[in-house]
């Protein structure tokens, strides 16, 4: 983990960073490294299994025959449905448990915000919109965040992390030095 | 993954594709929404759409779901200018950065689904301002 508000070794120009931290203000003063360039052409969910060509989101880019969305708009059940079909179960909660990795739903009330990964060392890491993808030490890191300002972790699901570098490649799981 | 693209109908039971009641019904209320508003010209038009267009991408860029920026004023007030702001709309798309909340703005004005029924953001785009090329030449 870089120090202090320390960004990666990739250069980055400032309005790309002024840009993250204006979104993510709780970021700046947590130890957290960024480790892309900002990209619109995926997201955080997608970054959970290391598919850097989608946007996954119910109308944008959604696999056939998990849930679409409610009358109200809410979503979660179908990122829910989508992690399963993953091979994510839902947990108690955050805490690092050996034998697993876990994820971290972020969300209001039944709306899907954003999904953290977590990687071996315990530490987590997100794509933040369209923005980088970053590295950051607690979920607390992520909020607040612009107008998801209230979203906070809510559910938390795992998946067998078995040590396999080809299983971690293929589920994104990716270890904390790749 | 979902089929429907721009040149079809998407199955009735797509998110994004209201039945012909919510479409008459929510056409009605984007008229009654358009109607209240002061008149404006073109340049009024389209400097108010890129101050509101510019404020939505501030508000947007950490978002990984365009869903939760459906209910910020600057997506209603796009919403509220109409159709004639898509052609813009089609202008931001062609420029990387913010492309998802486009797809949705278009997505919100039009039938069709955000994603065209294609499988990436570029694509996606790609489709949507070939789309705008055919409608304007019709």
């Amino acid at each position: 983990m870089g120090s202090l508000g320390q960004a990666s070794f990739i250069p980055l120009s400032t309005p790309d960073l002024a840009d993250l931290y204006a979104q993510y203000p709780s970021l700046v003063s947590a130890h957290h490294r960024i480790t892309s360039q900002p990209t619109d052409q995926y997201n955080c969910t997608a970054w959970l299994i290391r598919d850097i060509a989608h946007w996954y989101e119910p109308g944008i880019y959604w696999p056939d025959g998990l849930p679409e969305p409610d009358g109200d708009g809410n979503d979660l059940h179908c990122y829910i449905a989508l992690f399963e079909l993953w091979g994510f179960e839902i947990c108690a909660d955050r805490t690092h448990e050996s034998g697993f990795l876990k994820i971290a739903i972020y969300a209001i009330d039944a709306r899907f915000c954003h999904v953290a990964k977590q990687i071996r060392g315990a530490d987590w890491s997100s794509k933040g919109g369209t923005l980088h993808d970053f590295r950051h030490d607690t979920l607390d890191a992520l909020y607040p965040c612009g107008i998801m300002e209230n979203a906070t972790p809510t559910v938390f699901m795992r998946c067998a992390d078995d040590g396999d570098p080809q299983h971690l490649e293929r589920t994104g799981l990716i270890p904390a030095d790749a | 993954m979902s089929s429907a693209g721009l040149l079809e109908r998407p199955t009735s039971d797509h998110a994004d594709w209201p039945d012909d009641d919510e479409t008459v019904e929510s056409r009605s209320s984007l008229d009654e929404l358009l109607a209240s508003r002061p008149t404006v010209n073109d340049d009024d038009a389209r400097s108010l759409f890129e101050e509101l267009a510019d404020e939505l991408v501030t508000v947007t860029r950490g978002l990984s779901s365009t869903r939760l920026a459906v209910r910020h004023p600057a997506y209603s007030e796009i919403l509220a200018i109409g159709e004639s702001c898509i052609p813009w709309i089609l202008e931001r798309l062609q420029v990387p950065g913010s492309r998802p909340i486009w797809l949705r703005l278009l997505g919100s004005l039009t039938p069709f689904p955000p994603g065209a029924g294609k499988e990436t953001i570029p694509e996606a785009a790609a489709a949507w301002v070939a789309w705008g090329k055919l409608r304007s030449s019709r």
